[in-house]
């Protein structure tokens, strides 16, 4: 049951992420939108998995993934947004055109 | 059957990507679809693991995620000092 | 031997961390993972410890565990408001300057870190304690950005 729940939930993040890389036209929203909604898409992904598996070796190596997962995903993401932000791309404002 | 319909999504979801990289206009964004296919590949390894109960399979799924960190953080050092051309 | 006997913490957690990876109870297997942990150990002489304790200041077990159940709430309760972000698509990026009254380099990394891991902002860049912080919000209200981030992680560890 809540195995099933997370599984959904995880297709509806993964659908989001990618209609948010298609939807805006500035860079600095796509890079905000697709990287965090496939953050959550994968730890949700890894949460159902160790429920579905239970108590066992899978479920340790899973825990491992996890917490690898957790620690590396904000540091790509902001070497990316720190290597655009300093070779001078500019903000523009969306949406008021 | 949830798992075989997750992982088509994913494999869908990485084309996706794969057409944002070839259209990108900047390199940043072309960085970024390539840090986005380096998850879901990762992702994939470990549902197609669990649905094939083999274990070796989360080993080589925890080598890939290392091996896309530090092609993001190499390749994005090596764009902020300049690239090639200066 | 000596900083080994006085600093047995690195070895230990090296050690499970080995036992975690391998699951195997060979004696090759054992004996192998304490001679790579113990040449570890002593190499990380003056970088990791010194002769009298860790460089960095130690955290208590409950507050990371706690920390750890507040975060990924935050996320969760975060990530449903920015889906609606992007369906009516009414998002401006704006950057705003986050002073902190904490001047820990290891709290530092652990809120920013934190900052970029909830949907919707994105730290870019660190001077002593000063962030700059990418956000996506409706307003762009300075204050309303740092009073929230300050409400949310930074009083965890004051």
């Amino acid at each position: 049951m809540i195995v099933s729940g997370l599984l959904i939930l995880s297709w509806i993040y993964i659908l989001f992420g990618i209609v948010g890389i298609f939807r805006f036209s500035n860079m600095y929203s796509r890079l905000l939108t697709s990287s965090k909604i496939d953050t959550v898409a994968s730890i949700t992904i890894l949460l159902a998995l160790i429920f579905y598996n239970g108590f066992s070796v899978f479920s340790l190596r899973l825990f491992l993934i996890l917490i690898f997962v957790i620690i590396t995903c904000p540091i790509s993401n902001h070497v990316i947004a720190r290597s655009a932000y300093l070779n001078g791309i500019i903000i523009e404002k969306e949406g008021k055109k | 059957m949830l798992l075989q319909i997750t992982m088509v999504l994913l494999a869908a979801a990485m084309f996706a990507s794969l057409v944002r990289m070839i259209i990108g206009p900047t390199i940043w964004e072309r960085l970024l679809a390539l840090n986005l296919i380096s998850a879901k590949t990762l992702l994939l390894l470990v549902v197609h693991g669990v649905y094939k109960q083999k274990i070796i399979l989360l080993d080589i799924a925890f080598t890939y995620g290392i091996i896309g960190f530090l092609t993001i953080t190499l390749l994005a050092r090596l764009i902020l000092a300049g690239g090639r051309e200066k | 031997m000596v900083y080994i006997k006085k600093n047995y913490k690195l070895f230990i957690v090296l050690f499970i961390f080995w036992m975690l990876l391998t699951l195997s109870f060979n004696y090759l297997n054992l004996a192998a993972g304490i001679i790579i942990c113990i040449a570890v150990t002593k190499l990380s002489y003056g970088i990791v410890y010194t002769h009298h304790s860790f460089v960095f200041k130690s955290i208590k077990i409950s507050t990371i565990i706690k920390y750890f159940i507040k975060l990924i709430f935050e996320i969760y309760k975060s990530s449903f408001s920015y889906m609606l972000c992007i369906i009516k698509k009414d998002c401006i990026p704006c950057i705003a300057e986050v002073d902190l009254t904490i001047s820990d380099p290891l709290f530092i990394t652990i809120i920013s870190n934190s900052i970029t891991l909830t949907p919707g902002t994105m730290t870019i860049d660190v001077n002593d304690n000063k962030l700059t912080v990418l956000s996506l919000k409706n307003c762009c209200d300075y204050e309303l950005i740092s009073a929230e981030i300050k409400n949310k992680f930074e009083n965890f560890f004051i």
